[in-house]
């Protein structure tokens, strides 16, 4: 039985469109908040439940329409966690010469203008030090993607380096990539001057060091740099893909 | 029995009308008019950055080069016109269209297509160099997708100013775009515009309260310590003195986040978080240097504001313009 305030309630404010295009127009709200919201729940630093992965998988069109559109993202802004991804990353290029000289070229440029431009470059480099820790994860997936982007995004830059500077007898690259670990206001106080300048080299820590030649197709070709080690073990520690990882406390700094 | 069914059937009836009151009742498209200037002018202030560098990323020779791109796309199609550009000279073209599109949308001129010609023009950049991609990028995507679904162009555009220009003495047209007819249109890319900003600070909120720092109150000391980013240097509070200002700033900005994904659909909450967004977004901007990307999130917090307040807000301007 219908009330007379469900009929109120049912009542339609004029200008409403028609049963048919709402219901098409709902049809598509729905798929499209259902795409969303897998986006979300799926595209985190946190992981993803299988379920919610296969369902965002193997839904006909939901990835493309979602990476079309870069909807594809968690947005989990979180801005500081204090681990080493969320520290300013930058890019170190030494580029070899064949008459044994060498150049540094540092993304982003220094004194780049406006901060627009330097966070690109910044991202950049976070994007491979985020490629290196995916490449260590204990997911098999996950690793082999990471060690392939990692490959790819040092290739890039390297083989990009040694094109540019292929007049000058370019012939390898290595690309580090070092984020820059903040001062704790305990540090800034400290009576060890070493200790309270932020630029100091124990503050600066590599992520990925990568170096890059180009095969006689022009194609690049990338190999892990492995800090020097004060005892050489009898066999080295391999990781993914039979490339060599060193682990973060070998690190020189 | 007869009591679950008819609960059930009254729970899909009142669903069904608060959906269609939702989505549906024609709305204003002003506060429509005033989210498309704004984000087209971040978008383009953003777009335009990408030109010193366009050639040393995108060029023949640049560091983000095509066929990596496509490697790392794998097999998900993404459409980007700066794929077809083969040279230097081909680049630069693509460009100059995409920006043109960026400020005809601006401007409000067959607002219809430059909508959708700006979004592909964004996305096409985003997606060139899809590693060099920042918050900001997200959000202006967001923001051009759903400003292509309502009539965006119906106020505050070169679109409106021709129809009055067209319309002549003709009133009701004149009436027409001075007070635009309310549209359903914009009510559906105003809502999807407010559900996807809520569930983003609803995710900022979560990812946030996963880390220790924004408990223990010392994430804000943490962008702080952040040299080449921060736009101020405030390591002065280094001292124990400002403990309690670091803390309250770590925890009103999750605090704030948190409240606004679950209480901006409050009419009462809604102004007060709206006048709170500036001083969070702009302490974000000096902690974090994100300047665009806090500039688009006070853009999409517009999308909240009614439209009797920016009617209001003009009318108030056009006022003082003329005594």
């Amino acid at each position: 039985m219908t009330t007379p305030a469900d009929s109120a309630a049912s009542a339609e404010p004029p200008g409403m469109p028609g049963q048919t295009p709402r219901t098409i127009v709902s049809l598509l709200l729905f798929i499209h908040l259902f795409a969303v919201s897998l986006a979300m729940a799926t595209d985190t630093d946190s992981g993803q439940s299988k379920l919610l992965r296969d369902i965002k998988r193997r839904t006909p069109g939901v990835e493309d329409y979602l990476a079309q559109f870069c909807l594809d993202r968690g947005y989990d802004y979180h801005l500081m966690n204090d681990l080493p991804l969320d520290w300013e990353h930058h890019l170190e290029a030494t580029i070899y010469f064949a008459d044994g000289k060498s150049k540094m070229v540092s993304f982003p440029p220094s004194g780049i203008w406006p901060s627009e431009r330097r966070q690109r470059y910044a991202q950049m480099a976070w994007n491979l030090d985020s490629f290196t820790m995916f490449a260590g994860s204990s997911d098999p997936d996950t690793a082999e993607n990471g060690t392939r982007d990692k490959g790819l995004l040092a290739g890039a830059v390297g083989g990009a380096l040694l094109r540019q500077y292929a007049k000058e007898g370019a012939s390898r690259v290595d690309v580090k990539c070092v984020y820059h670990l903040g001062i704790s206001p305990t540090q800034l106080v400290s009576g060890d001057l070493k200790e309270r300048d932020p630029e100091d080299a124990q503050y600066f820590k590599t992520a990925a060091n990568v170096s890059v030649v180009l095969d006689e197709r022009g194609q690049p070709q990338t190999m892990d740099v492995l800090p020097a080690l004060e005892v050489s073990p009898l066999a080295p520690p391999r990781g993914a893909g039979g490339r060599v990882f060193a682990p973060e406390s070998a690190e020189p700094n | 029995m007869a009591a679950v069914n008819d609960y059930f059937r009254t729970l899909v009836e009142r669903f069904g009308q608060g959906w269609n009151r939702f989505w549906f009742t024609p709305s204003d498209p002003l506060p429509l008019g005033v989210v498309r200037v704004l984000t087209a002018l971040v978008a383009l202030g953003v777009y335009l950055t990408y030109l010193p560098d366009l050639d040393q990323f995108f060029g023949p020779d640049g560091l983000l080069s095509r066929d990596f791109v496509l490697q790392l796309r794998g097999n998900v199609p993404v459409f980007s016109m700066f794929d077809y550009a083969q040279t230097s000279g081909e680049l630069h073209a693509f460009f100059w269209l995409g920006a043109t599109a960026i400020g005809l949308l601006l401007t409000g001129l067959f607002t219809r297509v430059t909508s959708v010609l700006a979004l592909v023009a964004m996305l096409s950049i985003v997606d060139r160099g899809p590693v060099l991609a920042r918050p900001v990028d997200d959000i202006l995507a967001m923001l051009m997708f759903y400003l292509c679904l309502g009539p965006c162009g119906r106020t505050l555009s070169l679109d409106a100013w021709l129809r009055r220009l067209r319309a002549g003495s003709r009133e009701a047209a004149v009436l027409e775009a001075a007070a635009p007819t309310p549209s359903w249109g914009a009510t559906v890319s105003l809502r999807l515009m407010q559900v996807h900003l809520a569930a983003i600070y609803g995710a900022m909120a979560v990812a946030k309260m996963k880390g220790s720092v924004w408990w223990d109150g010392t994430a804000v000391w943490g962008l702080i310590a952040r040299p080449e980013s921060r736009l101020v240097d405030l390591t002065a509070m280094a001292s124990p003195h400002f403990d309690y200002l670091v803390n309250s700033w770590t925890h009103s900005i999750v605090a704030f986040e948190l409240c606004f994904a679950l209480l901006i659909w409050n009419r009462l909450a809604r102004p007060l978080l709206l006048a709170l967004a500036l001083p969070i977004w702009i302490g974000t901007a000096l902690l974090t240097g994100m300047v665009s990307f806090a500039l688009v999130m006070l853009v999409a917090n517009l999308a909240f504001v009614s439209p009797a307040t920016f009617r209001c807000c003009f009318a108030t301007r056009s006022a003082s313009g003329t005594s």
